[in-house]
């Protein structure tokens, strides 16, 4: 059994089709995987699922063999909007998750302080978040997930609002951090160049279901160049044409 | 903002001569000048004739939106808490919603007597409404994803309605105190009207009765300064709170 197992998961909302159909999904731990999907097929709702933030209406999410019937505390969660609380400072709003148990240690203060610098925050550390861009907010958002080292991570659509050149500073942050803590992580995209070059795993999403699972062969260790690789683009390329494939 | 400010100076200015102009040929009976009821609002204030008035009606105001404030927050945090009370009371808050509670003057008077209580409790009564409304929507809406994440972060009932759901419905919690304190002016004026000796809303009726216009102009004055510094007040709360959502969106 897997770090986290999807078995035979089904889900649909109130007065609505299936939106989650008979999805069984196996994350090894310390594994990177990318969701790609058009917007509208269910890929939120599966990350939700993932984290037990949803109950399936049928089939069993499983966390290390047991099965999950609420989110656990050591988790991330990005939501796909940045979800940060107007009153309170970027600075706090990092450490929302710890606050809330107790007042936070001088190490974990230095902790929220490198991760604002990792992303590139630093400076709006006690600004409002009304008062940061959209791309500001949702750095702010990965910096909380990331405060209590969780050891798994469900990213949505986490870079979206980010320009490209940031995006691919951060890309490579992420790595490294996840990486360096053998981090397991689930990371929705619909931009297959960010899924190739992120994951070891690119699940394509279609309708609800997952309709086909990439393995990416490339170095742990990822570099700019990789993205010019003719392997690389090749991959891009047989994933794009999986996604017309599927669509038509 | 300054040419403006200039300009609102100057109407004020034209209207107070229309208002003269208007009531030099009139009895002084129907419209007195404003001349005649600046000197008597003076007389009032220096001589010191208004200010047990003013005193009681703040005191009224005060207390009664207090009490009616503070019970329609709680009520709203409970009922939007709690499931089954909200569907328990909601029928009989709309119902009440539905009565004119001015109307009911007269029967707290008959409760109460004709002294301070029956005001607060009127006055109270009005604020409530306004302040329960506006509480139990926002504790019902708050946002499923920062509840979502409040949930994920292993917060309990009560640290999400303290850190998250009352925080969130702060801006409309204000807006329905707003309105209140508006209300609360009108239902303790209605309140003194109906019965007492006290306060400036039965100081209009006495100046009614012994046909003291230029009295009951100089009253409706205080009135307007009091309900302006009220607002003014519910201003200086409003941005103390708000500070910290609306930075960045009003520049
Ligand atoms: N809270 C909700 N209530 C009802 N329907 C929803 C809700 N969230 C999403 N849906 C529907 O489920 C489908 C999948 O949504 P979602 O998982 O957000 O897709 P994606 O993340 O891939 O864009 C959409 O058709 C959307 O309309
Ligand atoms: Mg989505």
């Amino acid at each position: 059994m897997g770090f986290l197992t999807l078995d035979h998961i089904h889900y649909s909302y109130p007065g609505q089709g299936s939106t989650v159909k008979d999805v069984t999904w196996q994350i090894e731990e310390g594994e990177f995987h990318c969701l790609l999907g058009k917007s509208g097929c269910g890929k939120t709702t599966l990350l939700k699922l993932a984290a037990g933030l949803l109950k399936p209406d049928k089939g069993k999410v499983y966390w290390q063999g047991v099965e999950v019937f609420k989110p656990s505390s050591q988790v991330g969660y990005v939501f796909q909007s940045p979800t940060l609380l107007e009153w309170k400072t970027v600075f706090d709003n990092v450490l929302l998750p710890i606050s809330l148990k107790r007042k936070p240690n001088s190490k974990e203060l230095d902790y929220g302080e490198t991760l604002l610098e990792l992303m590139g925050i630093i400076s709006q550390k006690d600004k409002y978040p009304t008062e940061l861009s959209g791309g500001q907010q949702s750095r702010v958002a990965i910096a909380r997930s990331l405060i209590q080292s969780p050891s798994m991570l469900f990213l949505d659509e986490p870079f979206a609002a980010v320009d490209a050149i940031t995006r691919e500073e951060l890309q490579d942050d992420l790595l490294k951090l996840c990486q360096l803590r053998k981090t397991t992580v689930i990371f929705i995209t619909h931009d297959i160049t960010e899924a190739v070059y992120l994951s070891d795993h690119v699940a394509i999403m279609s309708g609800g279901q997952i309709v086909q699972d990439y393995n990416v062969n490339l170095p742990k260790e990822r570099s700019f160049e990789m993205r010019y690789d003719s392997y690389f683009n090749e991959l891009c390329l047989k994933i794009r044409q999986s996604f017309s494939g599927v669509s038509s | 903002m300054k040419k403006v400010e200039y300009y609102s100076m100057l109407l004020m200015l034209l209207m107070l001569i229309g208002w003269e102009l208007i009531a030099r040929p009139m009895s002084e009976l129907v419209l007195p000048s404003p001349g005649v009821v600046f000197i008597e609002l003076w007389k009032g204030v220096s001589s010191g004739y208004f200010l047990p008035h003013i005193l009681r009606t703040i005191t009224e105001i005060v207390l009664g939106l207090s009490i009616g404030c503070t019970m329609g927050f709680i009520l709203g945090v409970l009922m939007g808490e709690i499931d089954f009370l909200r569907r328990l009371i909601f029928p009989y808050v709309i119902a009440s919603q539905a009565v004119p509670k001015l109307a009911l003057a007269p029967l707290f008077i008959l409760w109460f007597g004709f002294g301070m209580t029956s005001k607060v409790v009127i006055t109270a009564l009005i604020c409530f409404f306004p302040l329960l409304e506006n509480t139990l929507t926002a504790i019902q809406y708050t946002d499923p994803n920062k509840k979502d994440l409040f949930y994920i972060l292993g917060a309990t009932r009560l640290q999400t309605l303290i850190h998250l759901k009352i925080p969130a419905g702060l801006p409309a919690i204000l807006a329905g105190f707003r309105v209140s304190v508006i209300l609360a002016v009108v239902g303790a004026v209605v309140g003194e009207f109906i019965g007492g000796s006290e306060g400036l809303g039965a100081l209009i009726i006495a100046s009614q009765g012994m046909m003291d216009t230029p009295l009951m102009f100089s009253v409706l004055i205080l009135l307007t300064i009091m309900g302006m510094l009220l607002y003014l007040g519910v201003n200086l709360i409003e941005g103390l709170f708000l500070k910290t959502y609306m930075k960045g969106r009003n520049k």
